[in-house]
């Protein structure tokens, strides 16, 4: 059987619902909630929560969870504003924590 | 054989074969509904070839080998949407080669390509050269064009009044110089992340496109007073809506000059615009009072009761406000809905993170308002549902509060 090679996923640890591209990665230096996290351009087959404003580290932003669409998971979130100039560059980016998601078939 | 008298009564007359093709076409454009038009297009091949050279608009996702089919059928379309979904697809999606049969739709006016990921300069070319009538171009998300394309659409396609490139980060000055010289008619135009395009690139664009009524600026951070003002001046009286989110060089001069000059903005975007303060957004207030629907002013720390609630009391037709993260505002704000009198048209109020903001505000803001749908006062922690019911507060009936977040987000009623 010949291999398939397509493009590199992410999937849901849950599930393995495939929620994003290794293409999208833009940073694997982030911190998540209890663990590494890594920012995405884009995620799909996701739900993306209620919005909140959170006070992190980096300051005042809000930001929305975002789930598995398919076993409700939070995998992690979506910044949708931010407060401080230095941050913009996230808005409409999304946070994948790595324990939350594991690599398909690569 | 005996001949057969062939009576004027039996003579049969076929009324397809009578029947002109005007004729047919009078009949067709009576026909109303869109699946009476279909069931035209079944009685024969005759019938269903006017039906298909009637046919304005179309909208569908289609492979290669399917458009092609669609377009030799359609031929005098007006209208054609594209789009995609902004998630990411496995299939290539509209590609350079199906822009080249979209080109020979000559009486092409609307074009929607938007999350047509795949395209690019050449696809453009092609459309430029294509398209001579075209009046409407949305390539938001279209990220692979660049300044070359483009200008290849702004040289052929004169009649260009709408031109949307969301997202587009490689549009720079340059283009909007070609605009200016070949797309006079432009009313809309949207560059909402082009971040490098600046000041001096939209002082160009207006010095000839005087009759913009629509810009989109939003995240283009170079902006400043300098652009503002030259838009301003230039497009004063056509000007409706101008957006200019997280530009930060944007200041009270920009505020000042709009109020003089733009007595026809309606919708004005300043959110995270941090340097604005009161003055500025009084004049406003008091020159568009008439006009003025939807104002997105958050994240605007500079922003006070006295410029909130001179909106709220001179600006009769405001329809929505967004004041989120604007932490100098309280209850007082509200004291222009009471100096106004008059029953407010407000529908939609954001407040989020108004650390100042109590029951009592929400109470007088009720008393005026309505008609009011959607109140998102997330995160203010003096207003909360329990301390609403407490005091006795009846909101209208229709209406939809977020206190702590909901799935139910309005966010584009104020863009």
């Amino acid at each position: 059987m010949a291999e398939l090679v397509g493009p590199r996923l992410y999937s849901c640890y849950n599930c393995r619902n495939h929620v994003a591209l290794h293409d999208d990665v833009i940073s694997k230096a982030f911190q998540g909630k209890s663990s590494r996290a890594f920012l995405f351009a884009h995620a799909m087959n996701i739900v993306i929560g209620p919005k909140e404003d959170r006070q992190l580290v980096t300051g005042l932003h809000t930001v929305a969870d975002i789930y598995c669409c398919d076993c409700r998971e939070v995998l992690g979130w979506k910044y949708e504003r931010a407060f401080e100039v230095s941050q913009k560059y996230k808005e409409g980016k999304y946070i994948l924590e790595k324990s939350k998601i594991v690599k398909e078939n690569w | 054989m005996a001949e057969t008298n062939i009576s004027s009564d039996d003579y049969t007359v076929c009324i397809n074969e009578t029947l002109t093709d005007d004729e047919l076409r009078a009949i067709l454009a009576r026909l109303q509904s869109e699946k009476d038009k279909d069931v035209f297009a079944l009685v024969c091949k005759r019938w269903l070839q006017l039906q298909s050279s009637e046919r304005k608009k179309l909208c569908m996702r289609a492979s290669p080998l399917y458009l092609r089919r669609l377009a030799a059928r359609f031929s005098r379309l007006i209208e054609l949407d594209l789009s995609q979904s902004a998630s990411r697809s496995f299939y290539p999606g509209v590609t350079d080669s199906d822009l080249a049969i979209v080109a020979s739709l000559g009486y092409l006016r609307v074009l929607n390509l938007q999350n047509c990921k795949g395209v690019t300069d050449g696809g453009m070319i092609l459309l430029g050269n294509g398209l001579p009538s075209l009046q409407a171009l949305d390539v938001s998300y279209c990220r692979k064009l660049t300044d070359r394309g483009l200008t290849a659409i702004a040289k052929g396609c004169h009649s260009l009044k709408s031109l949307h490139l969301t997202g587009c980060k490689f549009v720079t000055d340059g283009l909007l110089e070609a605009l200016s010289k070949n797309c006079s008619h432009l009313e809309e135009l949207g560059l909402q992340g082009c971040i490098t395009v600046t000041n001096s690139g939209l002082s160009v664009l207006v010095d000839k496109c005087r009759h913009i009524r629509f810009l989109d600026v939003n995240k283009c951070s170079k902006i400043g007073d300098v652009g503002v003002l030259q838009v301003a001046l230039c497009c004063s009286s056509s000007l409706k809506t101008l957006k200019l989110l997280d530009c930060y060089e944007v200041g009270d001069e920009s505020m000042f000059s709009l109020a003089k000059s733009c007595k026809n903005l309606e919708t004005l975007v300043i959110g995270g615009c941090r340097y604005i303060s009161d003055e500025s957004i009084i004049s406003l207030a008091l020159a568009c009072n008439c006009s003025l629907k939807k104002v997105r002013m958050d994240c605007c720390p500079n922003i006070s009761d006295s410029s909130v609630s001179c909106i709220l009391s001179h600006c009769k037709n405001l329809e929505a406000l967004d004041i989120g993260c604007c932490h100098e505002i309280s209850d007082v704000a509200f004291r222009g809905l009471e100096r106004g009198g008059v029953e407010s048209s407000l529908k939609v109020l954001k407040a989020n993170n108004c650390n100042r903001i109590t029951v009592s505000g929400i109470a007088v803001l009720l008393e005026f308002c309505k008609s009011l749908e959607y109140l998102d006062v997330r995160s203010c922690p003096n207003v909360s549902k329990a301390g609403c019911d407490q005091a006795g507060l009846q909101f209208p009936e229709c209406c939809k509060v977020n206190f702590a977040g909901s799935l139910l987000e309005m966010d584009t009623l104020v863009d």
